[in-house]
Parts: C-alpha cells; sequence; structure tokens
C-alpha cells in the first residue's frame, strides 16, 4: 500500500501555562494540554473535518501539522516523510504542498496588494518570478476559485470585494502553487449563507480532481455534513470518534457526537430535535487527570470512566469510537 | 395594543463617501409576549433598527416620518432623560459581542448591582438575593458575581450579560446575535435559558440573527430583511414552510441541517447591493431568479400573502410555483465571480 497524504500518530502538544514571574521561577511546570494523543489519515481526493468546541484542539492540531507548533509527543508523516525532521532545505518544498485557507478573509489579505499580488505573491516567494507564467497561473487559479473573469479581478483590492469575493481570493492564493494538502479553518463562519454554498462547492471540486486532500476544521456539523468523506470529533485535545460522514451523523456513537448532533437546530418548524443529554450544562473545560476527558459531562458514565482513558474501538468500516460504552460491548461478545 | 410598533422607520447614515440607506421604510409590530427573529444578512440593516429603537443612533440619521411606538409613547419623542429611563428598564439590550459588553475592571456582580441600583429597583444589601436568583436561572456559580471578565469565558461572559438584561425586568428585550460565534451546545443552552426566561417573565422579545435555525426553534414571528427593507414577515411556520418571497427561498436553501437527506446546497448568485442609492424597483432584482420588467421600475409594496403574513413581492400570488423552482439549482444560475 502507498503511503497516505498525511498520517498523524499519538500526536500531543502542550502549552506551557505558568504565568508570573514567581510560579516561571518556583513554580511546578504545569501545561495545558492542547493535543494529546490524535492519530489520523487524510488521502489525496478526501475532505476530512475536524468538529468540536472551541477550546478543543482543533486548531492547534491543523497548526501543527502545518510545522507552526512543536509536539511534544508523535509523529506528524506528509507523503510518508515526518515533517518535524526535515532539513531545511526541503521544508520550502513542503511548505509549498501544504497550503492554509484562513477563516477571516477582511484579515487574511493583504489591503494594499492587488488581487494579482495576493495571488502571485507564493510564485515569488517559491522564485518563480517569470512575468507570463505567474500571471497565467494567477489567472488559472483565480478562474478554478470561481472568479470569473479573472482578468477583471487582477487589479482591483481586498476592499473593492464582497466577503465571499475575497475568501475566493484567498482560495486562489492556497492553491496557487498546486498544494496537495489543502487546510481550512473555519473558512465559511464568517461568510452569509447565500456565498457560502459557493465556496463549499468549491472545495468538493477540489477534492473531486483527486489532486488534493482537504483538512475542513470547522465546528459547524451542517457544512461538514454537506463537503465532508470522513469527520473527526474531537473533544479535549482528543479524538473521540472518527469515521464516514454520513454514519456518524446518523448513528453518532460517542455520547458527545451524540449531544453535539442533537445540538444543531433544525429549520423545519417542528422537527422535534431531541434535547441534548449532558450531565453538568455549564462547565469549565479542563481535561480531569484521571479517566474519560468526557467523565462530568457524559449521562451514560460508570465507574470505569473515571479510572481508565478509554482507547479507540473499531465498531464498524473506517468508523472508530473512544469510549468505554464500547469496549465492554466487544468484550463480552 | 401592540407593545412594540415600529412604522415607516428610515435611517441613513450620512459618510464622507456619500449617504448609506441603511433601513427604508420598514415597519412591523409585535405583540405582548410574542418572540420575534430578524434576520437577514450582514449589513441588511437588522442591527441598525435595534439600535434605532433604542435610540442609540444620531438622531438626524432618522427619516423625519418614521416612528417607533413603545407602549403607545412614541420613542423617536422622548427627551433624553425618558430615554435614560427607557433603556435596561423598559427596554433591555443583549449586545452582539458579550467580550464588550462588560466592564473589564468592575467585579460581574457589581455592575449588575449598579444597574439596579441606579433604576432604584433594590438597595445594595438587597441585591444579592436577587443576583443568585438571576445566576441559577442563567446556569452561573454564585461565587462568580465576585469575579471579573476576564476570568469568564466566552459561553459564560454570555450568561451574564443575559443575566444583566433581566435584572431589570424590562417588558421587551432586543437580543443581538446573542449567541454567534458560540459553540452548539453552549448555543442551544443559551437560547433554551433566554426563551425560558421570557417566558417566566412575560417579556417580549426581539432575537437579531442571520441563523434560521436559531429562529426556527425559538420565535413565533419572523422578519426577513434584505438590502434594508423588510421583504416577508409573519409566523414562523409559514416563512419557514412556505416562504413567499424569492430571497427567503434562497436563504432556506443555503441552511445546512444534520438530520433528513443531504440536500445540494445553492447559493443566490451576485451579491447584496451597496446601500449607496435607493433602489427604484426590488432591491432583490439583480439576484431574482424570477424577476420580471416591473420589477425594475416598481417598489413591490408589503402586501399580505395570508393571514398575518405579509410579503413585498409582485408575483405572490405565484409564490407556490416559485417555491418549486427555487429547489433546483438551476433556477438560480450562478454569476460570474460567485
Amino acid at each position: 500500500m502507498s503511503e497516505p497524504l498525511l498520517a498523524v500518530d499519538s500526536l500531543k502538544v502542550r502549552f506551557s501555562s505558568r504565568t508570573g514571574i514567581l510560579s516561571q521561577l518556583f513554580g511546578e511546570e504545569r501545561y495545558v494540554r492542547a493535543v494529546d494523543g490524535v492519530s489520523f489519515r487524510l488521502e489525496r481526493g478526501e475532505i476530512l473535518g475536524l468538529a468540536g468546541e472551541s477550546g478543543c484542539g482543533k486548531s492547534t492540531l491543523s497548526f501543527t501539522i502545518l510545522r507552526h507548533y512543536q509536539p511534544c509527543e508523535g509523529r506528524v508523516a506528509f507523503d510518508g516523510i515526518d515533517v518535524f525532521s526535515l532539513a531545511k532545505k526541503d521544508l520550502k518544498a513542503f511548505r509549498k504542498s501544504v497550503q492554509l485557507i484562513f477563516q477571516d478573509p477582511y484579515q487574511s489579505l493583504n489591503p494594499r496588494f492587488t488581487v494579482f499580488r495576493c495571488v502571485a505573491e507564493p510564485l515569488f516567494i517559491h522564485g518563480i518570478r517569470d512575468q507570463r507564467e505567474t500571471r497565467d497561473r494567477a489567472v488559472s487559479a483565480l478562474r478554478s476559485s470561481g472568479l470569473l473573469p479573472p482578468e477583471d479581478f487582477l487589479r482591483r483590492y481586498p476592499h473593492e470585494l464582497s466577503g465571499g469575493q475575497r475568501q475566493r481570493v484567498a482560495i486562489a492564493r492556497a492553491i496557487v502553487l498546486n498544494p496537495s494538502l489543502l487546510v481550512a479553518d473555519e473558512p465559511v463562519s464568517m461568510l452569509d449563507v447565500s456565498v457560502r454554498a459557493g465556496i463549499l462547492n468549491l472545495f468538493r471540486e477540489f477534492a473531486k480532481s483527486g489532486r488534493v486532500g482537504i483538512l475542513y476544521v470547522s465546528h459547524d456539523l451542517g457544512t461538514i455534513r454537506y463537503i465532508c468523506d470522513r469527520v473527526a470529533i474531537m473533544y479535549l485535545g482528543r479524538i473521540v470518534e472518527i469515521g464516514p460522514t454520513a454514519e456518524v451523523m446518523q448513528n453518532p456513537s460517542h455520547p458527545y457526537t451524540r449531544a453535539l448532533i442533537d445540538s444543531v437546530p433544525e429549520i423545519e418548524p417542528g422537527v422535534g430535535r431531541k434535547d441534548p443529554e449532558l450531565l453538568e450544562k455549564f462547565i469549565e473545560d479542563t481535561a480531569p487527570l484521571h479517566g474519560c476527558r468526557f467523565q462530568r459531562r457524559c449521562p451514560l458514565r460508570k465507574d470505569e470512566c473515571f479510572v481508565h482513558e478509554p482507547d479507540p474501538v473499531r465498531i464498524g468500516r473506517e468508523h472508530e469510537v473512544a469510549c468505554h460504552l464500547y469496549r465492554t460491548r466487544s468484550d463480552a461478545s | 395594543m401592540a407593545v412594540l410598533d415600529v412604522r415607516k422607520l428610515s435611517v441613513t447614515y450620512r459618510s464622507g463617501d456619500g449617504d448609506v440607506y441603511a433601513v427604508d421604510d420598514v415597519s412591523f409590530a409585535l405583540e405582548k409576549g410574542d418572540s420575534l427573529g430578524l434576520v437577514g444578512e450582514s449589513g441588511s440593516g437588522k442591527t441598525t433598527i435595534g439600535k434605532a429603537i433604542l435610540r442609540l443612533l444620531p438622531e438626524r440619521c432618522i427619516a423625519g416620518d418614521s416612528r417607533i411606538f413603545f407602549d403607545g409613547k412614541d420613542l423617536l419623542d422622548a427627551s433624553e432623560r425618558e430615554m435614560r429611563a427607557i433603556r435596561g428598564r423598559k427596554i433591555g439590550l443583549i449586545p452582539q459581542s458579550a467580550m464588550n459588553a462588560l466592564d473589564p475592571v468592575v467585579r460581574v456582580g457589581d455592575l449588575i448591582t449598579e444597574a439596579m441600583v441606579l433604576h432604584g429597583l433594590t438597595d445594595r444589601g438587597g441585591a444579592d438575593g436577587k443576583i443568585k436568583e438571576l445566576f441559577a436561572s442563567v446556569g452561573l456559580d454564585m461565587d462568580r458575581r465576585m469575579h471579573y471578565p476576564h476570568m469568564f469565558s466566552g459561553g459564560m461572559r454570555q450568561r451574564a450579560v443575559i443575566a444583566m438584561a433581566f435584572a431589570l425586568e424590562p417588558s421587551l428585550i432586543i437580543a443581538d446575535e446573542p449567541t454567534t460565534g458560540l459553540d452548539v451546545i453552549v448555543q442551544g443552552q443559551i437560547l433554551k435559558e433566554l426563551s425560558k426566561l421570557v417566558a417566566r417573565t412575560g417579556s417580549t422579545f426581539m432575537i437579531i440573527t442571520h441563523d434560521m435555525g436559531v429562529v426556527a426553534e425559538h420565535c413565533r414571528t419572523v422578519a426577513v430583511m434584505y438590502a434594508g427593507r423588510l421583504v416577508e414577515v409573519g409566523p414562523a411556520r409559514d416563512i419557514l414552510l412556505s416562504p413567499s418571497h424569492p430571497y427567503t427561498m434562497g436563504l432556506r436553501n443555503g441552511f445546512l441541517g444534520v438530520s433528513g437527506k443531504v440536500r445540494e446546497v445553492i447559493s443566490i448568485p451576485g451579491a447584496p447591493p451597496r446601500l449607496a442609492a435607493l433602489a427604484r424597483g426590488c432591491s432583490f432584482r439583480p439576484r431574482c431568479p424570477f424577476s420580471e420588467s416591473r420589477c425594475e421600475t416598481e417598489k413591490p409594496p408589503m402586501q399580505e400573502a395570508s393571514c398575518s403574513h405579509r410579503v413585498a413581492c409582485h408575483f405572490r400570488e405565484r409564490a407556490s410555483e416559485m417555491r418549486e423552482q427555487a429547489m433546483s439549482p438551476a433556477a438560480w444560475r450562478e454569476a460570474p465571480g460567485e
């Protein structure tokens, strides 16, 4: 079997939480375990959704994959090569093939750059300076991003564009180098509903071409359901459930996933959505030291949940859940 | 009698680049105990309406024939002194960003106490009992009253702001995007607390949001805004199940839920107009798949589509036919550049 595009293995990232000079000098070393043992694979042509509440570590995880943070344990392999052992000269090639799309197109584009410069900047950085070539590539990236006719946009500035158009420019910038991995961090959450669909369909087209894998980070399960082939649900630094999107949405197996899905409002009045079941309604989110990290809110918790952290259990084709409910079931059978 | 009766409200912002027609001729009324969801995209004028009701806009922005009746009294005629007694006390506001709504150097409990004492609801000694009750109803721990806002998470800050709005027992509550930026679980919990408080206190409730799902679950009445104009208003059920305005149909197409079968999501081509000039005809015409020549020249008036359901579209009789067609992506051919 060939190497997956992206393989993340028991990745752990922690940040020191010591503040103030006294605790820095004398205090005990204390950490926030932002990503606490995460493993998954992503193939070309696939969109993987990464969902969870704010503070669950989904952005930290995606930035670590891009080498913005150093993990304290674990491995990230891109095309089979460990990204943290890359030699300096190989870094540029790595950065060329992974691209990031940010949440806010009002802040991610340089207001003093024309659209052409915004999109061509990555080409300049990677040593492509031929005028004809940069123009052609910028035009084709804009066309692929749905800005038509692309020639009309080249000389405009971001402030002349709508939010949706700006996000398309940001996408053009990300694809101009023909990357094989796109990381999109909440790419449509700032956009109005009426233009959102266009951007989402764009991601689907990119993935369909088979050249690129997309990690789609969002807390919006509705958009994840629409474009992602698989979805990973994160809770306090861990993936608690991962599987094909349709299966996870129809048959959420982790109690947290269930609560999450039950919380999404539906538009048809009287659809009769269930109220999400959670024990403690409002909680400050730090992982407990022992046992399952969902123990305080879980409506189905057992004694075991306070002692051991559950490992992922396979409950279907590509469908894994980290919950003691399933462990015991498989042991019994 | 209606608690709130907005008549022909027009708001024009004056800027260096010319006038911006933020709200154009908007009329609606709210009965006691009603819950209204004001929906629309960014820049459609929803927040401006909320601010106009609380008289937080410069006077010269508001057109002369606009009227905002609250409990029978025109707020636009009220003196600043009268307004001060109304703001917070009679009309509560839950602002968009709870981050900025709390004073970073004042303890949350002190902030709420101050408001209650200023409006003469209680003295400093009696405030604690009231805060205890309020905090319990929004799920905050009583110890939290001694904390500063930075010690709160986003969701807790939002709950504190809600507690503060209810502390003065206003009869009308305006919530401007109260849960935007919060996670779904927290959003669901907060909206539920909010609805419960509204029901218990018998207050009237107006929520400004862009999320159709929120409106579907928490509002009895829905008003849809587009480019500063009200395009459709009526019972939530009618508007969400059988919208009569093409824009509402488009908004509905863009909604993505997690139950039912996965539909093709269709975007509305084009972008909302800049509000530098008032559209002569229908402001949605350039993006509307059903527009005809008269839409360009005649501004569609608000007319009844059915009982208490009003819509501003020339072709409201053809609504069911349009609804059918609006479900297909072909109707909304993608315009260039979006």
